[in-house]
This record gives structure tokens, sequence and C-alpha cells, in this order.
């Protein structure tokens, strides 16, 4: 009997680390750390679709499409990554297929990092209306870029450091930290010629 | 430094909707999903019994001459490699979406190259599997019936055009794919 236990013991394991069990148990345990885990990154996926969907019916397709690509890859995580770094990459890459899907219907050709649009900030104290006016203007230069240009930017946008960039994106450390040179190249110039038309 | 903070908070910082997590709908999703895959499955393995109990029915079953009952069964063969075929290459992959991005973008454009290649070669796999047994049938029918020479005739080059016209579509749509993995390439690597 403690033999059969043992290779009871032993399939269990396995089973559990296969993902076979948690599929037939209906996931239902999954669901308050799935829902933790929506809680705290709502609003960067919110903010990630902004940056890749104009429409707000859009936008709620795609985040809906990230919640079920999270929920669907939650028993693979491994924590290898940090939970951030992992929902992120997860919701960059549904994006990516999301637009590399729509890219037979654009009329025109993505755009590179170089070629981001105007979304000047004043340096001086602005309202309420002109700050979502340029959050618009910058969404709207991101969505025109390519689509690693325009993870580089979001990421960039919410605070991640370039060893983060380079775990979710499969960079180098160094090709990283050059993208991340460029790109705050790039956002010097449109800010010094924000300043300049000011 | 201050500028690039600015513009950093100006993202973080921007007003956004009131929203709530709807897991029943997530749950739901995620099942559909599972179930489009066992419905496209289940139609393919459907729509080769359908060749096969039509060409048993309709030449191997009937009265027809040996050549043309071997004919059949060589097209009922043809149906079940196609649909291997299909089976085992024509299915799109789902996205490696917990993989870097990089490996992401190789996938897709992996995927285009995979689709190209399957639209190329299908008159080899998609029509070549049904043709030494279309080519029986109709030699059976011919010598079982020579009077009958040009109806039968007019039936194979029929088939013969429909063949070449799948075929020249199949060309025409690797053209088109080929032409979009280049301005992906380009697209992605500038």
């Amino acid at each position: 009997l403690f033999a059969v236990g043992d290779y009871l013991g032993v399939l269990t394991a396995i089973l559990s680390r296969t993902g076979v069990l948690s599929f037939a148990r209906g996931r239902e345990s999954d669901v308050p750390r799935f829902e933790a885990l929506v809680k705290a990154h709502s609003a960067a996926l919110q903010r990630l679709t902004f940056g890749y969907e104009a429409s707000a019916e859009a936008r709620r397709d795609l985040h809906q499409e990230i919640l079920v690509a999270l929920w669907r890859s939650l028993p693979s995580f491994e924590g290898r990554s940090s939970l951030k770094t992992w929902v992120l990459r997860i919701a960059h890459n549904v994006a990516a297929s999301h637009v590399l899907h729509a890219r037979r219907h654009r009329t025109s050709a993505w755009r590179s990092l170089e070629e981001l649009g105007d979304f000047a900030s004043s340096a001086d104290e602005e309202s309420a209306r002109l700050s979502r006016i340029r959050v618009e203007e910058l969404a709207h230069g991101v969505r025109e870029l390519r689509p690693l240009d325009r993870q580089l930017v979001l990421l960039f946008l919410e605070g991640f450091s370039s060893s983060e960039i380079a775990e979710v994106m499969g960079l180098s450390d160094t090709n990283a930290s050059t993208k991340l040179s460029r790109l705050r190249a790039v956002l010097r110039g449109r800010l010094e010629e924000g300043h300049r038309d000011e | 430094m201050n500028d690039e903070k600015r513009i950093v908070d100006l993202w973080q910082d921007q007003p956004l909707a009131e929203w709530r997590l709807n897991m029943e709908l997530v749950l739901k999703q995620a099942g559909t999903f599972q179930r489009k895959i066992r419905n496209r499955n289940a139609r393919e393995y459907v729509g080769a019994a359908v060749v096969v109990i039509w060409t048993a029915t309709s030449t191997v079953m009937s009265e027809a001459p040996p050549l043309v009952k071997t004919g059949g069964v060589l097209i009922g063969i043809g149906a079940l490699v196609v649909a291997t075929i299909l089976r085992l290459r024509g299915h799109a992959a789902q996205p490696p979406v917990a993989e870097p991005t990089s490996e992401v973008v190789r996938w897709h454009r992996s995927e285009l190259v995979r689709q190209r290649d399957l639209l190329r070669s299908a008159s080899l796999w998609y029509l070549g599997p049904f043709i030494p047994g279309l080519v029986l049938v109709f030699a059976g029918r011919w010598l079982e019936r020579p009077d009958k020479w040009l109806p039968i005739s007019l039936a194979a080059a029929l088939v013969a055009l429909v063949f070449a016209g799948i075929a020249l579509l199949n060309l025409w749509g690797a053209r088109k794919l080929d032409l979009q993995i280049a301005a992906l390439e380009h697209e992605l690597e500038g």
C-alpha cells in the first residue's frame, strides 16, 4: 500500500507539473490569483491598449484578448521573471500579434522610432485639457510605429528599466540600452522642437 | 531628465476609464477557443470521410470495371493523404505569447513562410494525390465505352482545367504572401 501511495504521489507531482491536473480540476483555484494579477496591472494594461488601438471598442476587444491569453498562460508562469515583466510581455505579444494580423488592412507603412510624431510637452504647468491632448498626440505617434519600436516606447513610458526591457523584448542588455538611448535622443529632439515653437 | 520624467508622468497619470474584470467572459472566451479547435478538427475528418464514402459508393461498390474501381480506391487514398498533410502542416499554431517579443515576431514571419510554401507546393500535395486515381477512372471509362470518347475527354479536360485553376490560384496566393513577407521584413527591420 505504501508503494502504491508513493507511485500515486509521483504521478500526481508529474501531472501537476505538466498542467494536466489543473486542466482536469477546471482551474477554479487559479481564479483568485488571476483576479489579483489583473487588478494589480489593470492600469498598465489599459495604457498599453491605448498605445495600440485608437477606438474605445477596439481597445476593449484587445484588452479582452490579452486577458484570455493571460488566463491561458497562467499555469505556465514559473517565476523565472517578475510577474510585472511576465504580464507585460504577454500583453505586448498579444498586441503585437493583433497589429501584425491587422497589418494587411493598413494603407500606410509603419514608422521608425526616429519618425515618432510630434507631442511636444511644455515645461510650464499644463491644464488637464492640454495634458489629455498631449497624451492623445503621444499615443497617436506611438500607434504609427513599428511593433518593436512601439513596444520599446510603451515599456519606457511604463517606467521599465533597460534590463527589464531586455527581458520582455528578448534583447541583450547592451542592445536594449542602445535602443533606449536612441529613444531618449528622439524624445529630447521632440521636446526641444516643442520649446522652440512656444 | 526632468522633461523625460514629465512625459512618463503625463503617460502614467492619464485618466483611465472605469473598468471591471468580467471573469465569466474570460472563461467563456478561453473555452470558445478550445471548442473552435475541436470543431475544426472534426470538420476535416468529416470532409475526408465524405470523399472516401463518395468514391467507395460511386466507383468501388458500383458495377464499374476494375480499372475504374482501382481509380476510386486511389482517389480515396489521395483524399486521406491530403487530409493527413493538412492536419500535420496546414494548421496555424498559436503565437508563443509567453516568449520574448522578438520570438513572437520571428514566429509571425515563419508562419507567413510556412503558408507561402504550402501554397507554392499545393499542386504537389493538394492536387497530386488525386491525379493517379483520376487518370485510372477516366482511362477505365474510356476503355469501357470507346464510343463515348468525346464526353469522357471533355469531362477529363474540365477536371484538368479546374486543377490548373486551383494550382494557379495557389501560386497567386503564394506570390501575395511573398510580397507580405518582404514588406514585413522591411518594416520590422528597417
